[in-house]
């Protein structure tokens, strides 16, 4: 569904990716892990075309987004939702019309309507009583929701996800991870999500793509991260390896039953 | 050599912004709610203070005009001078200058912090084009306010330069106003109305390239807002005197 073919892009001269390859499985959840700086937020950018790469090509169905026009992209994008790391809600906007934007401007429904699919949409989420209120109103959970119900209204086939659990606490990490899950079960959607939260993406990826020194390395499901012979993927472990057996042990007893315990 | 490299990179950017916009309207790309929206908040929220420093501008034209007229038995020519200077310079340079320091600013400053919080990039994933959204209404709404602030603020001019010449050479009003037909014309109006549309859309251009620019957080935004301010102020110099020389 989404594949990337020896992507190059760089940055004043600093080479951000190179010759990056993967397929993205149609259906499913592909975490992209790296540490930081490493471009994995840049994978999202270029799968939105919102960034054109210097060499390679993003064929998302079937087309290849880094050589649209932007009216072409526009079209494209339809059936892509993006949720931002740090959500970039309109600001000036309400919570209601910041959800019902895209079937407003684009979609060009009477805001009536928009405001009936808007509630239905705020209540699944537990933010009905918000929906008159301005972003700078809601609490760091509450905003990463908006932002989920803003590219969720259209009903994207794709969802793309920027550190989706960065700077929440423990509690608003669990609601906001179960909600992607969810969503991504329900919309049957083909979800990228950036993160270098571990625990989230062994709770909801089913496969990794590992971004380190400019390279991409499929690595498959999560609890293959150990067992991954590359020497990027044994780099990146090395310094998770706690984590990854901790989290690949829980795995592991979820899959038995509650027998094992 | 830099300077010049920045100057080019600006006027480039203005003249294709500005085709972009002409095309999206020429094309009835315009929403009516947003256009409405940025009417109220460009256009009316203006009149007040574009009133006041219009009106004080007529004052103390007034007050240097009227008693040397008066001196030179030629007092019935106050209302007349003062209507013709302020309908061909001072209605529309005041208003525009007035206009890029208050909707010019917060424009710049208002696109500048949805670029920078990833905003734009967020309308463009919700497969929305920035000019559309932003531009579009704005440049409308300044070429339809921007003259009925000057109708406004020229209402207060003209009130504020009667009441300084009765105040000062004893005037009357119709006195005042005797002179206005002789010396003012339907092309000074023509005049005062076709700046007033240039400034207002120039205004916005400048301020919205300006913020669509910004970069490097808050500091960035500040930096681009003063810029966009001080290009705009010069840019209404410039017109000016272009389009008094071509229409003059």
């Amino acid at each position: 569904m989404i594949n990337f073919e020896n992507i190059n892009l760089s940055f004043d001269g600093v080479q951000v990716l190179r010759n990056v390859s993967f397929n993205v499985p149609p259906q499913q959840m592909t975490a992209v892990l790296g540490p930081s700086g490493s471009g994995k937020s840049t994978i999202l950018r270029l799968i939105m075309g919102l960034i054109k790469p210097d060499s390679g090509r993003v064929i998302v169905d079937g087309e290849d987004v880094t050589q649209m026009s932007e009216r072409r992209l526009q079209r494209a994008r339809r059936k892509m939702g993006m949720v931002f790391q740090h959500n970039a809600l309109f600001d000036g906007l309400s919570v209601a019309e910041n959800v019902g934007f895209y079937p407003t401007y684009v979609e060009k429904k009477p805001w009536k309507q928009v405001l009936a699919e808007v509630m239905e949409l705020l209540a699944d989420l537990g933010l009905a009583d918000s929906a008159d209120k301005l972003p700078s109103e809601l609490s760091g959970g509450m905003r990463r929701r908006v932002a989920l119900a803003r590219s969720l209204i259209y009903h994207p086939t794709i969802l793309l996800y920027d550190e989706p659990t960065t700077g929440l606490d423990p509690y608003m990490t669990e609601v906001v991870v179960e909600l992607i899950a969810e969503m991504n079960e329900k919309y049957s959607v083909t979800g990228i999500m950036v993160s270098h939260d571990l625990p989230t993406v062994y709770d909801i990826a089913d496969h990794v793509v590992l971004i380190a020194d400019g390279s991409a390395t499929v690595v498959g499901h999560p609890s293959e991260l150990l067992r991954s012979q590359s020497s990027e993927v044994i780099g990146f472990a090395s310094s998770w390896r706690r984590h990854i057996i901790e989290y690949s042990a829980e795995i592991e007893r979820k899959d038995e039953g509650p027998e094992a315990r | 050599m830099r300077v010049i490299t920045r100057a080019l990179e600006t006027v480039g950017g203005i003249t294709i912004l500005s085709l972009r916009v002409l095309r999206m309207m020429l094309r009835g790309g315009v929403n009516p709610r947003l256009l409405l929206e940025q009417m109220v908040s460009l256009g009316v929220n203006s009149i007040p203070i574009a009133t006041i420093v219009l009106s004080f501008a007529g004052a103390v034209f007034t007050f240097v005009l009227s008693d040397q007229l008066a001196k030179r038995g030629a007092a019935s020519l106050v209302g007349g001078l003062q209507l013709l200077v302020f309908l061909q310079e001072l209605i529309p340079v005041f208003a525009g200058i007035v206009l890029a320091g208050k909707i010019g600013a917060s424009i710049t400053s208002e696109i500048g912090t949805m670029k920078i919080s990833e905003q734009l990039d967020a309308l463009r994933a919700l497969s929305t084009d920035p000019d559309w959204y932003l531009t579009v209404p704005r440049v409308l709404a300044g070429i339809l306010m921007t003259p009925i602030v000057a109708v406004f603020s020229g209402y207060g001019s003209w009130y504020a330069g009667y009441a300084m010449a009765h105040n000062q050479i004893g005037l009357r009003y119709t006195q005042y106003a005797s002179g206005v037909e002789s010396l003012v014309s339907m092309h000074d109006f023509r005049m005062c109305f076709v700046k007033c549309m240039i400034f207002g859309a120039t205004i916005v251009l400048v301020a919205c390239h300006s913020g669509f620019v910004a970069k490097g957080g808050a500091a960035g935004v500040g930096k681009s807002v003063t810029n966009g301010v001080v290009l705009n102020i010069v840019l209404i110099f410039l017109l000016d005197l272009l389009i008094t020389m071509v229409m003059g």
